[in-house]
């Protein structure tokens, strides 16, 4: 973070100096670095990736990122390599307090303990599992959750957005009012009423929850609850698309309502599209931990970076590692996806000042 | 002018109104059997069941079951069968059935600390985002622009149930440089009440203030480019008259817009707050309500989040209107 906005604010900086002669200089240097090459076509996405790859920040950020999700693909590989599950008991690394023995929560890169095995993030207080599998498998949850939260929520977003800004009228001004009314409730306080309630008609009769169902229950939750935003800004983009010559071709040739939408207008807008979904995924993300941490996310055994964070208050004083490791997992993936985000929309909309 | 308030307020309690229904189908025909959950599963005696249901009016059709849930809002209702009779008066907002300690009550207690919560970190985070980018934008692009825009983005990427426990653990158990969280009312004791809520605040006005800094230092590069600041800088205007009374003044209006809508969605979620700082707020009020599944106080609780956000979307919609006349009303849809 020692150059925290390197390239991607430059040229807007610049322009914002002197408006005229900032402008004249930027296209002067754009042109100053094609003339040398044969003129060859770029498409936009082309163009968008270059400027993304130039980005020393998107670079760092989606090495950060890559380093996540394989640990999260490859968690059961992992495992089998480090020898030891996210659950195996080992409460002789306690002492009688419940408490790990040695320095830093039980860190110890040798088998010289009473596991027999190393133990490189330390074990948790009470229960002496291995952090580093909990660490792994957290990660596992955190994206599931986060991923498909944000890609269920942005679909709906999509197609009301579409739907709204293409049709008018009264679909539309239908359309902004339940988006207003969605963006009334509030969002946490009626995830921590409603997960429990779905919850109860999932849960057989001894009260028990499928992990997989919990994660549904938190996924379809967030998506119900998330998807304005981008519906939004869908639906704005469209109302001025949808007087393009093209899309007036379209209709002059025949095409019917849904081809236009989704085959014609679609495809024009995954730029502002790709840019929400990159920069709500960190909000999911610390939403799925928040809902965790109050108790209501996904419950043992299922490894959750926020449930650890809960779980670690008891023990803050004497053991605070516990508490760094999964508050810093959380922090590099959140601020990874936040710069990433960042980098995706300088690189998509270059115009863009931040 | 007037037309616009009129109607903007009139779709306010449209929403309102839609969402105490969706509130109110969710969580009275939600879960299987809401008379048993509220009960308690293991001291419930059949009378204590039987009287839930008769108070709540289980028994009868959902319409009239919100008929009288509305009509204990506004005009107040008596609640209870024969037996036990408790009289809640005209904002009714039922019952705790445990402790037989009416809602309204709960709200009153705990409201206030989340109003000291969310509004005192507001203020730390706008003044302090605020003054942020205004110095970021005139000291564009050196040391410090890159370094504050950088801090801000590691701290806005900080989850506060981290943050505040770090806070927590550093400054208040190991160093003891700053008080306990605690909440005291502040017209017994004004600094002890400054005191108590200072680590929230702090936490908080880390978090928070990243997207202010970023906006006001956009709304200040853009301000210092226009045409009417040369104009100042060349009839002979100094530089600090020309950032405080032209560029702060234009970037102070969408300042004071995004605050009024983040405000009003952090009165109905600082759950998570106020668990990391275990301040007996609405939203932690609320969470212990969800575990033991006490409809009536998530109910209010969740029904008072929907009005703060609806209330303050109306007051910054109104407010955009008197302050800035470039908004033209009527004309446009909003």
């Amino acid at each position: 973070m020692s150059e925290p906005n390197p390239r991607g604010t430059e040229p807007a900086d610049s322009a914002a100096d002197s408006a005229a002669v900032g402008v004249l200089d930027v296209a002067a240097s754009e042109e100053g670095a094609k003339a040398p090459k044969a003129i060859e076509g770029r498409s936009p996405g082309q163009l968008a990736w270059m400027r993304l790859r130039r980005d020393r920040t998107a670079r760092g950020s989606i090495w950060v990122l890559g380093f996540f999700i394989v640990i999260a693909i490859l968690a059961p590989l992992i495992e089998k390599v480090y020898g030891l599950g996210p659950t195996v008991n080992s409460p002789d690394l306690l002492d009688r307090s419940g408490l790990p023995l040695g320095y830093f929560g039980g860190i110890d890169f040798t088998t010289n303990n009473a596991s027999n095995h190393i133990h490189i993030l330390g074990v948790m207080p009470g229960t002496g599992w291995d952090i580093f599998m909990q660490f792994v498998y957290g990660a596992r949850t955190s994206l599931i959750v986060a991923a498909l939260a944000t890609l269920l929520s942005v679909v709906i977003g999509v197609v009301i957005g579409i739907v709204a800004g293409y049709l008018g009228g009264w679909i539309d001004q239908a359309l902004t009012w339940f988006i207003d009314y969605m963006l009334a409730f509030p969002f946490v306080l009626m995830a921590i009423a409603i997960i429990p309630i779905v919850n109860t008609y999932l849960a057989d009769s001894s009260g028990y929850v499928p992990p997989a169902e919990r994660m549904a229950t938190i996924i379809v939750v967030f998506s119900l609850f998330g998807w304005m935003s981008t519906a939004r800004l869908v639906r704005g983009q469209v109302i001025s698309l949808r007087e393009r010559e093209y899309v007036d071709a379209a209709r002059a040739a025949g095409a019917g309502r849904g081809h236009i939408m989704f085959k014609q207008i679609l495809p024009n807008l995954w730029a502002p599209i790709l840019v929400t979904f990159s920069l709500s995924l960190p909000a999911t993300v610390t939403a799925e931990a928040a809902l965790s941490f109050l108790g209501i996310g996904v419950q043992q055994p299922t490894p959750d970076w926020g449930r650890m964070i809960n779980d670690s208050l008891s023990y803050m004083q004497t053991d605070w590692m516990y508490l760094v490791i999964p508050g810093f997992s959380i922090w590099a993936l959140v601020l990874a996806f936040n710069l990433f985000g960042d980098a995706t929309r300088d690189a998509l909309d270059p115009k863009s000042s931040r | 002018m007037l037309r616009f308030f009129v109607k903007r307020a009139l779709l306010a309690v449209l929403t309102l109104f839609a969402i105490s229904v969706t509130v109110f189908v969710l969580f009275f025909m939600g879960p299987a059997d809401p008379a048993a959950s509220m009960c308690g599963s293991k001291a419930c005696t059949m009378a204590q069941h039987e009287q839930i249901v008769k108070s709540l009016e289980l028994d009868k059709s959902p319409v009239t079951q919100y008929a009288s849930y509305m009509r204990g809002v506004f005009v107040g209702r008596e609640i209870g069968s024969d037996s036990l009779k408790i009289k809640c008066e005209a904002p009714c907002l039922g019952v705790n059935f445990r402790t037989y300690e009416p809602v309204k009550d709960i709200i009153g207690r705990t409201l206030p600390i989340t109003f000291s919560i969310v509004l005192g970190a507001a203020v730390v985070y706008v003044l302090f985002g605020t003054a942020l980018g205004m110095i970021s934008a005139i000291w564009r692009g050196s040391i410090f622009d890159r370094l504050a825009a950088g801090t801000a983005l590691t701290f806005a990427s900080t989850q506060i149930f981290f943050l505040g426990s770090l806070i927590l653990l550093i400054f208040v158990y190991k160093t003891g440089w700053l008080p306990r969280p605690q909440y005291i009312s502040p017209s017994t004791d004004f600094f002890g009440w400054i005191g108590g809520m200072l680590t929230p605040w702090i936490a908080l006005g880390l978090i928070n203030s990243a997207s202010y800094s970023r906006f006001s230092r956009a709304q200040m590069i853009e301000t210092l480019g226009e045409d009417y600041i040369r104009t100042a800088r060349a009839k002979g205007l100094g530089m600090r008259a020309v950032y405080f009374r032209h560029a702060l003044r234009a970037a102070i209006t969408p300042i004071v817009t995004i605050a009024g809508i983040d405000i009003g969605g952090q009165l109905g979620g600082v759950a998570i707050t106020e668990t990391t700082f275990s301040l007996p707020g609405m939203g932690k009020t609320a969470l212990g309500a969800v575990v033991s599944q006490n409809l009536p106080i998530v109910m209010a609780v969740v029904l008072f989040g929907a009005v703060f956000i609806v209330l303050s979307n109306v007051i910054v919609d109104m407010l955009y209107a008197v302050i800035d006349p470039r908004v033209k009303l009527g004309s446009s849809g909003r």
